[in-house]
């Protein structure tokens, strides 16, 4: 059933952006997170920020689709927002009122980190935007094979990042579907206080807890029965391969990163 | 109580459109009457349902119960205590540390006394088969799949709907547990609850029903009796939907040239009409001799 959830979702399109080499989108997504938390200017964000919407543009993904899966993140902003505009005191004062004191350092502090949240979360929505969670488990695999002799679990963790974003939509309409079981019982969900309100969420929490975890021996099955045993030895179906587009896209990303470096 | 759909449209809208997942649906059921609901899976027969039971209100259109319009947010309220529904899987929705505890969420919503809730705890086990001796201490997740579907629907039960609502309470039983399943059903209905019931089994549908009401993609493909439903048969399974095996089993003994009568839905009527023809034919046969 179709249900409004993009939050880590793969959205497809036939663009250059969902052609990339996922070991490349990955290697982009974390170049331009150093260039975010490098950039000490506005400018250089401002910059960052084009990109993103230069890349959205490639993409062909809708600009509707960009905003609803950045929407839920769109919280976590406020902490920055607050803590920078509240808890800054130095610089001149813009506004005060009791305890309460804006500076204009604080301002420009909130405004700065609060665009900077903001790209990271835009970056990571367009890596999960434009590719397929088995082209993510894939790349993320293939990047982290190299520290296998290390004792790092690489294969392990890219089939939990692939199953965490498969699942996320289930989990969002077997939700919707106790909400709406547990309404049509007469559940109230929001009244009182805080032990009140946690005893109001268990006729919510406790089967969405059962449900996962039926969810998750469906799967454990479904995988042993067609002989999962890990990572080792395993081939792959596709073969990577690194192209011109690919070459291009790191040179580009990669020159943002050292101008961010150099003059910014 | 009566429940009647008057033009409704109901469209869901996300990021990729709209869907109009219901359009232009009417059909009036009476006090105490069974409507059974066939359809396609996407056909919109749970969107349907929700809306009966105010978890969802009309795009356009309106749905009005015992007079009253569920657009309408005070009539809205409340409304768990008068029609009680169960979505498909409603084992799903069981939480509590004990079986008692589990049916008597909504009583305890509705405020009532705890005598009043242990009452209606008693009396929908008793509804749904559950032994109370037996089940009443124990977890709901320590039972059979078939069981806990009958625990969940103790749990609607015990609202004491005036209209129960069922969004195919068999799907996943083993036979003889869809068999109990229907036979509750069909005894609580007959006992005076308008019911209104979604099902793939076309045998159950044509047994059970008062009216039945075919969507397809969103529209009334047909509406009416059992009987004028299932006569188009032929369109009935084009759309993949079927006709009872009763009356599939009377087309072929038609087609041998048996005269039995057009509109046979069930098993019984089936076995009734052949044992007549049988006693016509040999009370021919002695004549003739
Ligand atoms: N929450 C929802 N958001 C968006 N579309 C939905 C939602 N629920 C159902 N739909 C769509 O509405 C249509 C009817 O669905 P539904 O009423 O569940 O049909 P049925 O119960 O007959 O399988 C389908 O096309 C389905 O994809
Ligand atoms: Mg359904």
């Amino acid at each position: 059933m179709a249900f409004d959830i993009v939050l880590g979702q793969y959205h497809h399109a036939e663009s250059i952006v969902h052609r990339l080499d996922p070991r490349i989108k990955i290697t982009l997504m974390l170049i331009l997170f150093v260039a975010a938390f490098l950039a000490n200017s506005f400018f250089a964000l401002l910059v960052l920020l084009l990109l993103d919407i230069v890349i959205i543009a490639l993409s062909k993904v809708r600009p509707k689709t960009v905003v609803k899966a950045v929407a839920p993140l769109a919280f976590l902003l406020i902490f920055p927002l607050f803590f920078n505009l509240f808890f800054i005191s130095e610089g001149t004062s813009l506004f005060s009122w009791g305890a309460i004191l804006i500076t204009d350092h604080g301002a420009y502090q909130a405004g700065f980190m609060t665009l900077r949240l903001f790209i990271l979360f835009l970056t990571a929505t367009l890596l999960t935007l434009t590719t397929s969670t088995i082209m993510l488990g894939d790349g993320i695999s293939a990047m982290l094979r190299p520290f296998v002799r290390f004792g790092l679990p690489a294969y392990e963790i890219s089939m939990m990042v692939s199953i965490a974003l498969r699942f996320l939509p289930t989990l969002f309409e077997d939700f919707d579907h106790i909400r709406k079981a547990q309404m049509a019982r007469g559940a109230v969900i929001s009244q009182g206080g805080p032990i009140k309100r946690v005893k109001l969420l268990l006729p919510l929490l406790v089967p969405l807890f059962a449900q996962s975890l039926r969810h998750a021996e469906e799967l454990a099955v479904a995988m042993e029965s067609r002989c999962y045993h890990g990572g080792t030895n395993r081939t792959h179906y596709r073969v990577f391969s690194v192209g011109r587009a690919d070459v291009i896209a790191i040179a580009i990303c990669t020159s943002i990163l050292i101008l961010m470096i150099v003059w910014l | 109580m009566s429940l009647i759909f008057d033009k409704v449209s109901y469209t869901y809208s996300s990021h990729e459109g709209d869907v109009n997942a219901l359009s232009d649906v009417s059909f009036t059921l009476e006090n105490g009457e069974l409507l059974g609901v066939i359809g396609h899976t996407g056909s919109g027969k749970s969107t349907l349902l929700q809306l009966m039971c105010g978890l969802l209100t009309p795009s356009a259109g309106s749905v009005v119960l015992d007079g009253e319009n569920l657009s309408d947010k005070k009539v809205r309220q409340n409304l768990f205590t008068k029609v009680g529904i169960a979505f498909q899987y409603p084992e799903q929705q069981l939480f509590s540390k004990t079986i008692a505890d589990d049916i008597a969420f909504a009583p305890r919503n509705a405020k009532l006394s705890e005598h009043e809730v242990g009452l209606r705890v008693r009396e929908a086990m008793k509804i749904m088969r559950l032994d109370y001796e037996n089940y009443a201490a124990k977890s709901p997740f320590e039972l059979s799949g078939g069981e806990m579907r009958r625990v969940a629907l103790a749990g609607v039960m015990a609202a004491k709907p005036q209209l129960l609502i069922l969004d195919e309470p068999t799907a996943g039983l083993d036979p003889s547990g869809r068999y109990e399943l229907t036979t509750i059903i069909d005894d609580y209905h007959k006992a005076g609850t308008t019911t209104v019931l979604v099902s793939h089994s076309m045998d159950n549908i044509a047994r059970l029903s008062d009216k039945v009401l075919v969507l397809k993609d969103g529209h009334t493909a047909f509406y009416g009796t059992p009987a004028e439903v299932f006569s188009h048969s032929e369109v009935l399974r084009e759309m993949n939907l079927g006709v009872p095996q009763a009356t599939t089993f009377a087309a072929d003994l038609m087609d041998l040239g048996l005269p039995l009568p057009a509109d046979l839905l069930t098993i019984d009527a089936l076995a009734d009409a052949i044992a007549a023809l049988f006693h016509e034919q040999k009370a021919e046969v002695k004549h003739g001799f």
